[in-house]
């Protein structure tokens, strides 16, 4: 016997954004991923509370990953994000923060969403062209005749995962291995495009894939140098020497499971930054200075030129003014969750950097005795810079463009990011909460 | 699906919490004398024996994350180690209190964090001094002083904890000539009385300041300032040295040397039999046990390769063990190859093949029909339809039984050994050609006959070729155990051998079968132990002397950075810039103290289990004074020394027989203790840094009303 049911109609939820429990768990995914964020941030236990594998990290690969999230406006965001990590592996906190910060400021402004999404790419095409340009102040072109930059930046990048558990020395040592490997994927003879080679997955090259043993054809099989066997520590592995010189292994070990697990993925994510910063060979200052450096630009930028940036599509000045301040308020704070032990944060009026500072310092007091070194850690406390509180209100001014090539070659231990994941992080975070800001209705079927 | 996800660390540190209440149920494992634990399950009435922190792990319900992660942990450090865990547990559990300290005491997550490494990676610099090297052990090897002749010894298993419980901390003034007269005497096999050897004697402090204050100023620079990569050779003359001449010098290249009234000696072990008693920490049946084998294993490779050329290591991939729950503890051997039980029916088989050299087949995996190697994937479109299948079935393994029988007698093969299970009609089939099939046989053994016999292991009996076949294994009777313990269990026992193979079976036998699992991991501990030394060619001097020298290092580190306020070490920070770095110094001396506290937990939670004191309260009292005394000092290094050679020339000077010279020292082996230090601070900050737990594929209906708090739904 069969029958038939009726079909439920779908549930039809208009303003989602507007409704308390989307705000609530929006805020609880904010405060995952913000704890997370930085070479401070705190680690989170992921497992299925039945007894299955626990993994510690404080990557938004693995953390987003196990997180099924039931909310649409939060898949949406986690959805874009992994996509962005998909694609560029690094950067993905910094996506999803920045992206939580920007839906919660612009909703504070009260601009009709059309307004605010407008604005919102304006500003974002102020970022981007700027980045992009030669005179951009928190960007490092990269010079492939040295390796200290590349190390930089790999060290930056491990130093940023703490779950992978590696002290100072440990860190050194894998940099190195690291770009070692990156380096021997470089074919010696270069044409002009440049097909890098492979490390840690070693695919034998020339080979076809084959659907079974029963007919192999002669055309099909590849070749290999020569073989080994070899044994690291307790395990024996079969080590296959290709003909090409740019295939090499990289063998990671590390004390527990959860650790070994957080370093392979800072790993393969140190390597591909290190690919994409040999097709745009720039970096980015890190630790919190092209953040701030970059906010402290464009709310000069709008006060200083608002209709070269308006260009006539029907909004206001004052509209441009209140969804600038929501916006570099947005990548300010990004800035700001690097500091996880209730440090304070500074910023300088010369070039809109980021320094950290104890709690409750009198601010009367003579900052270069409490202050070492920028985010970055380009400049140094020494220079008179003209300190003042981040979130303190203060008159827009100009950060010193044009980082001059000296700059760059002097320190030895910069913090740095890659140059296209955080590009790309930026237009998917600000292209997310538009979607996000733009969700007029939730429409959910049922059945 | 839904996740939920619990912020844990809001006022109290759970995490921190849940690892110290775990660590806690196996600080009686600490140290030589462990006291046994039943564990009861409730639902079925099993209860298990268990006695080290493996089992004990092994046998809690930890499903919680902490837990899972510590029982990970433990079980990482037993399969690479197989010793260390107990110091691992306890660890886990004194940082776990440590770092909750440090945050009780307002000190910021990272910096807890960058300090405790940098404060555990000094210690692990500071301790290359007590590294005593391990050199040609097997040169001096003679039958004529064999294990057993120092079993006696066993009451200097920690020379730290060498002070009786009767004598208390008051008898300062007594000389070192009233050695005797202080010393628990025991007797040894011999009758005469032995003496237990006191590192930290009572009047230790008096000695230290005249000894300190000769100590040439060179020294003191040098144990302070080289701490990098120091390999040193600890330098005294064990039997011409008096107290008053001992001066430490170092010597050029960093080693450590005392020059004594004669030429100087060096500080070393170059005996098998002082190296395993060292090792042994109080258990010498097992470690016996393994002195045989070790015994064996060098003959037989002696044989082999004449002087064998490098130094002889013991091999753990050929040591087998095999556990005969039941039978006491007196049949307990070890012997040259395979032994095994086969079924009393093959009695027949095994009378034939007796006396001459068979010809053996080895199979990796199981030996019946329906086995297919790893990997291989039937076919799933494909079933097959009989009227009577359980016919079929029957034929069929008729059909491969007899396909194999085929084989064995082509190639005229006897013995076959499968690393799976194998066919009981199979079985049955050989007996009756007189053929001897063993199933179950470890993948080691399979290895060592491979190499031996030049067989080579097939998935399958049919890939059996001339050039896999080996030979030259002969299969004998065993008796070494009453017969009719052999009758009750229905099968006999059988010695497998070849020529030039080096595979030792160790028989445990164990009168009360609870224990047989305990005393079969207690003398797998002792074999990586040895195995670890011979390996690394260097031991610590242990009886806690390498934690305590952690302590007053860590002590004095502390104290130093409180008075000057060192600024160069924020290195270790992971955000240079941050303003953490500039406050390091505020928090260093109070997270190095939390550290050292953990050491200190340590050491008299040693002493309290060694039952040389009553409480711990007591044995932290002893364990202060002597931290005391080693900070007065200025180098705790040189008087530990001091201490170690005062106790060889006291006993020296008080005039007992030679034999009695041979005090065994406790010997800790390296890279195992400081693996587990690092995996117990790596867990500890791990756990430390973590703010909340993500539980994904729960449902709102399966967290209770009162566990709910807390839990936030996306």
């Amino acid at each position: 016997m069969s029958r038939l049911e009726a079909k439920r109609p779908s549930l039809c939820k208009s303003e989602p954004l507007t409704s308390e429990r989307v705000k609530a768990t929006l805020s609880v995914l904010k405060g995952v991923v913000t704890s997370c964020y930085g070479p401070a941030g705190r680690l989170k236990q992921l497992h299925n509370g039945r007894g299955g594998s626990v993994c510690t990290t404080s990557q938004s690969a693995a953390l987003l990953a196990s997180l099924p999230v039931t909310q649409p406006i939060l898949k949406i965001l986690t959805t874009s994000v992994q996509n962005h990590v998909s694609c560029f592996s690094d950067c993905g906190l910094f996506t999803a923060i920045l992206c939580c910060n920007l839906v919660e400021n612009v909703q504070g402004v009260g601009l009709t969403t059309t307004t605010a999404i407008k604005l919102n790419k304006h500003l974002l095409s102020l970022c981007t062209e700027y980045l992009k340009s030669e005179i951009c102040g928190c960007r490092i072109p990269i010079d492939f005749g040295s390796t200290q930059l590349l190390l930089c930046l790999v060290r930056s990048l491990l130093t940023s995962k703490p779950a992978c558990m590696l002290n100072r020395e440990e860190v050194e040592h894998i940099s190195t291995l690291i770009l070692r490997a990156f380096l021997l994927t470089v074919p010696e003879n270069a044409k002009d495009r440049i097909i890098l080679g492979k490390s840690i997955i070693v695919p034998l090259k020339g080979t076809q894939p084959i659907g079974s043993l029963n007919s192999v054809s002669p055309s099909s099989y590849g070749s290999v140098k020569d073989w080994c066997t070899a044994k690291f520590g307790f395990k024996h592995f079969f080590h296959l020497i290709p003909n090409e010189t740019t295939v090499c292994s990289l063998l990671l070990c590390n004390r527990n499971d959860t650790a070994w697990d957080e370093l392979k993925l800072t790993c393969q994510t140190a390597l591909h930054a290190l690919q994409l910063t040999i097709k745009e060979p720039y970096v980015l200052l890190g630790g919190g200075c092209t953040e701030t450096h970059l906010a402290a630009y464009i709310r000069h930028k709008t006060r200083d030129e608002p209709e070269s940036i308006l260009k006539g599509d029907g909004c206001t000045q004052t509209e441009l003014q209140l969804m600038s301040e929501a916006f570099c308020s947005a990548l300010e704070t990004l800035a700001g969750s690097l500091e996880h032990d209730g440090g304070e944060i500074l910023t300088d009026r010369k070039y809109g950097h980021f320094w950290s500072v104890q709690a409750d310092s009198p601010s009367a007091v003579n900052w270069p005795d409490l202050l070492s070194r920028c985010g970055c850690g380009l400049y140094s406390s020494q220079e008179e810079l003209g300190w003042c509180f981040l979130r303190g209100a203060h008159h827009p001014f100009m950060p010193q463009t044009c980082l001059p090539r000296e700059a760059s070659g002097s320190a030895n231990d910069l913090t740095l990011d890659c140059f296209t994941a955080k590009l790309s992080g930026l237009q998917v975070a600000v292209e997310t909460a538009n979607l996000i800001l733009d969700l007029s209705y939730v429409i959910e079927d049922r059945n | 699906m839904v996740m939920a996800c619990r912020v844990i660390n809001k006022r109290r540190h759970m995490g921190l919490q849940q690892l110290s209440s775990f660590a806690e149920t196996g600080r009686t494992f600490l140290g030589p004398v462990k006291s046994s634990k039943f564990i009861r399950d409730e639902e079925c009435h099993e209860s298990v024996l268990i006695s080290s922190a493996v089992r004990l792990l092994e046998n809690l319900d930890l499903t919680n994350a902490v837990g899972q992660l510590l029982n990970e942990a433990v079980q990482a450090q037993n399969n690479t180690y197989r010793t260390g865990t107990s110091t691992l547990l306890f660890l886990v559990g004194a940082w776990s209190r440590a770092a909750e300290e440090c945050l009780h005491l307002g000190v910021p997550i990272s910096l807890v964090v960058s300090v405790m490494s940098e404060g555990l990676n000094s210690c692990i610099e500071e301790v290359v001094s007590l590294h005593v090297p391990i050199r040609n052990v097997f040169d001096l090897t003679d039958n004529t002083k064999t294990f057993s002749g120092l079993e006696t010894s066993n009451v200097s298993l920690f020379p730290f904890l060498q002070i009786p419980s009767g004598t208390g901390l008051r008898q300062e003034e007594h000389d070192l000539k009233d050695v005797t007269s202080q010393s628990l005497a025991v007797c040894s096999l011999s009758g005469r009385p032995v003496k237990s050897p006191k590192l930290f004697r009572p009047q230790a402090k008096v000695e230290t300041d005249k000894n300190t204050s000769q100590t040439p100023q060179v020294l003191k620079n040098s144990l302070l300032a080289d701490t990098r990569c120091r390999k040193s050779v600890l330098t005294h003359s064990r039997h011409f040295s008096s107290r008053d001449d001992n001066h430490w010098i170092s010597k050029p290249d960093g080693f450590l040397e005392q020059r004594g009234a004669a030429a100087p000696k060096t500080y070393r072990c170059d005996e098998l039999v002082e190296l395993e008693v060292g090792l042994s920490h109080g258990d010498h049946s097992s470690m016996k046990l393994v002195d045989e084998a070790v015994r064996l294993q060098c003959q037989s490779s002696g044989m082999q390769h004449g002087s064998s050329s490098g130094p002889f290591l013991l091999d753990i991939s050929r040591l087998f063990t095999w556990c005969l729950p039941g039978l006491p503890e007196t049949f307990s051997c070890v012997c040259p190859g395979y032994i095994t039980v086969v079924s009393i029916t093959s009695t027949a088989v095994i009378k034939e093949l007796q006396h001459q050299p068979t010809r053996v087949v080895l199979i990796e995996g199981d030996l019946t029909e329906n086995y297919r190697h790893l990997g291989f994937n039937q076919s799933t479109n494909i079933v097959t339809v009989s009227e009577s299948t359980k016919f079929q079935q029957e034929s069929l393994e008729e059909l491969w039984t007899s396909h194999v029988l085929q084989v064995l007698i082509r190639f005229n093969v006897n013995l076959v050994l499968a690393q799976g299970s194998v066919s009981e009609r199979l079985i049955e089939k050989c007996t009756q050609s007189k053929r001897l099939v063993i199933g179950s046989v470890n993948s080691n053994v399979m290895q060592a006959f491979a190499e031996a016999s030049g067989a080579v292991p097939v998935a399958y009996v049919t890939q059996v070729k001339e050039n896999c076949v080996g030979s030259g294994v002969y299969v004998t009777f065993w008796r070494n155990f009453p017969f009719d313990a052999a009758v009750q269990i229905q099968r006999i026992a059988i010695m497998l051998k070849t020529e030039g193979m080096n595979l030792v079976t160790v028989v445990l036998t164990s009168p009360i079968p609870a224990q047989m699992q305990a005393k079969e991991d207690r003398f797998w501990t002792c074999a990586y132990r040895l195995h670890c030394a011979l390996k690394e060619q260097k031991v610590f001097l242990g009886g806690g002397t390498v934690e305590f020298l952690c302590l007053s290092h860590l002590q004095i580190l502390a104290e130093r950075s409180l008075h000057k306020g060192n600024q160069g070490c924020s290195e270790w920070l992971r955000n240079t810039s941050s303003w953490l770095a500039s406050s390091v110094a505020l928090y260093r001396p109070t997270v190095l103290k939390c550290l050292a506290n953990g050491w200190h937990r340590y050491l008299s939670t040693l002493l309290c289990n060694t039952a040389s004191y009553s409480s711990e309260c007591e044995a932290s009292t002893f364990i202060q004074q002597h931290l005391q005394n080693a900070v007065d000092s200025g180098s705790p290094l040189s008087y530990i020394l001091n201490e170690y050679s005062k106790l060889n020339s006291g006993i020296f000077n008080s005039g007992i027989s030679d034999k009695l010279e041979e005090i065994p020292r406790v010997y800790d082996i390296v890279t195992p203790k400081i693996e587990a230090w690092r995996r117990a601070l790596d867990l500890v900050l791990l756990v430390l840094q973590t703010d909340s737990e993500i539980i994904s594929g729960l449902g709102h209906t399966q967290i209770n009303s009162q566990e709910s708090e807390g839990f936030l739904f996306l």
